[in-house]
């Protein structure tokens, strides 16, 4: 293929149904020359690798459409036959490439079961006293309702119920937490989430944790574009340099999505359907870090740097393998020695494998995202596992990702 | 004895990264693709084909919609759009997840045990 493969890839798109090429077929070709303009090493292999999975879509497209055309057990065959040989170009697992094409139809099957369960939720919301509770249980159960009318009537009986946390003389730090968590999780404006942030400041001001998230509010939110774009010095404001500072200055680094938690999204669900997972994904995924990383990655030369330098510290303390990973992998940008590299190095590698040796890899990984780490060790120990890496195990991973 | 969870069907790890992916705002296809292998640490790797596939099919089921076009600064590529994840996806993508956690737990009982 030649350095410029525009004619191929245009070629390669025209293997599409024409539907879909009407639709995505543009889209297509931008990306394809966006990942080879970006990989400039080893373009056999990735030329042949992006061939053979346009060919892949473009099979398994004909082979969608083949079921969809064609009555149902006649198509099933062929379509079956086409998605095989999708599956083998593009080397993904056969089933994922059926499930792919069938799961629309089972999914709608899963409908009306989910649907009672988001009812038996709300059931459960409505009995109890306990006002940041009913708040955690009405936003459980709008996440799961199927329509936009229940989720948007119990969306407003969850803000309202963890407004109601705030009549009570002296709230809890578990019921402050649970606010903030629920507030995370219904993403609105009228939600009390700054309200319990500054409570919590007041019961718990030696937890990182809340001056973390105390920061990440008061910085501008992330865009689309991944890796996030760096924040600039001019970004921070007083409010958000004074959490940082506190961040800094804390003794310890405490969530609270997993362990306070605990008992009150289980009780959305004894038959543990539904568990803490939608609480976890936000610290898990980067939103709730993103903040802290754009603001301090390049803080080195700026009056930020120190401040910078010790909250990265607090944060690979922390009780989850998963926040642990991102304060070293950050503190390890901002270390000023070899030694020090060597020692977040060995941090972020350690926090990695708890996490991944916990949950066994690949996505099952991400369910441990807010285990804590004590806990997870102990787990670790108790299958007869260590809590440390083995010698080898993905120093040249880790040490890529570490790279500048 | 407690009852399985109802849940639908698994998720692809295709349908289920992409979904993740968006969970951290609007992107566009090469920003989703880079997103789900920084994601996975390089575990899930989506080429454009099976992207883009995986895209329509989430579209269709209105977990996934396109955004309004809203350039960044240094995006010129009149080509790309954007998507982001709908109030279903986030449904599904929950349900999945407990799912998960469900079969992660059984999981957990059995080695203990």
């Amino acid at each position: 293929m030649s350095a410029r493969p525009s004619p191929v890839f245009r070629f390669l798109v025209r293997l599409y149904p024409r539907p879909f090429r009407d639709r995505y077929g543009e889209e297509l070709l931008a990306t394809l020359e966006d990942v080879w303009r970006d990989r400039r090493h080893g373009r056999p292999a990735l030329a042949l690798r992006l061939a053979l999975d346009v060919l892949a879509g473009a099979l398994r497209e004909h082979g969608v459409a083949v079921l969809a055309a064609t009555p149902r057990w006649q198509a099933l065959g062929t379509g079956v036959l086409v998605l095989g040989l999708a599956a083998l170009a593009a080397r993904q697992p056969l089933a994922d490439a059926t499930a792919l094409a069938l799961e629309g139809q089972q999914r709608t099957a899963g409908r009306a079961a989910a649907q009672h369960q988001a009812d038996a939720i709300a059931a459960r919301a409505e009995a109890a006293t306990d006002a940041a509770r009913a708040g955690m249980l009405w936003v459980l159960a709008a996440q799961a309702s199927m329509t936009e009318a229940s989720r948007q009537a119990r969306s407003d009986q969850a803000v309202a119920a963890l407004q109601r946390v705030f009549a009570t003389p002296a709230p809890t730090a578990t019921g402050l937490w649970t606010v903030a968590a629920a507030c995370d999780a219904v993403q609105r404006s009228d939600c009390p989430r700054r309200a319990a942030l500054h409570a919590l400041a007041r019961i718990e001001p030696d937890n990182a944790a809340v001056w973390h998230a105390q920061l990440e509010d008061a910085l501008p939110a992330a865009t689309s574009e991944f890796p996030f774009r760096p924040l600039p010095e001019t970004a921070v404001t007083a409010e958000a340099r004074h959490a940082l500072a506190r961040m800094a200055d804390a003794r310890y680094y405490r969530t609270a999505v997993h362990g306070r938690l605990g008992d009150v999204v289980a009780d959305a669900d004894p038959n543990a359907a539904t568990d803490l997972a939608q609480w976890r994904l936000p610290f898990a995924y980067g939103q709730f870090w993103a903040g802290l990383d754009r603001l301090c990655r390049h803080a080195a030369g700026t009056s930020l740097h120190e401040d910078c330098r010790r909250a990265a510290a607090r944060l690979a303390e922390a009780d989850g393998p998963v926040a642990q990973a991102a304060g070293a992998k950050l503190a390890y940008a901002l270390s000023a020695s070899a030694d020090e590299r060597s020692r977040w190095r060995d941090a972020y590698r350690r926090a990695l494998w708890v996490e991944h040796a916990l949950a066994g890899g690949d996505s099952a990984r991400w369910r441990a995202a807010a285990s804590e780490t004590d806990a997870a060790i102990a787990q670790l120990r108790a299958q007869g596992q260590d809590a440390e890496p083995p010698t080898a195990w993905a120093r040249n991973a880790v040490a890529a990702t570490l790279a500048p | 004895m407690p009852s399985a969870p109802k849940s639908a069907a698994p998720l692809s790890p295709a349908l289920h990264h992409i979904l993740l992916a968006l969970l951290g705002g609007e992107r566009h296809g090469y920003a989703i693709m880079q997103a789900v292998e920084s994601l996975s640490e390089g575990r899930q790797t989506l080429g454009p084909g099976t992207l883009y596939t995986a895209l329509k099919r989430l579209v269709d089921l209105g977990w996934v919609e396109e955004s309004e076009p809203r350039r960044l600064p240094d995006d010129h590529d009149e080509r790309r759009r954007y998507y982001r994840l709908a109030p279903a996806g986030r449904r599904a993508l929950t349900e999945e997840t407990a799912r998960l956690e469900h079969l992660v737990r059984v999981a957990r009982r059995g080695l203990a045990g």
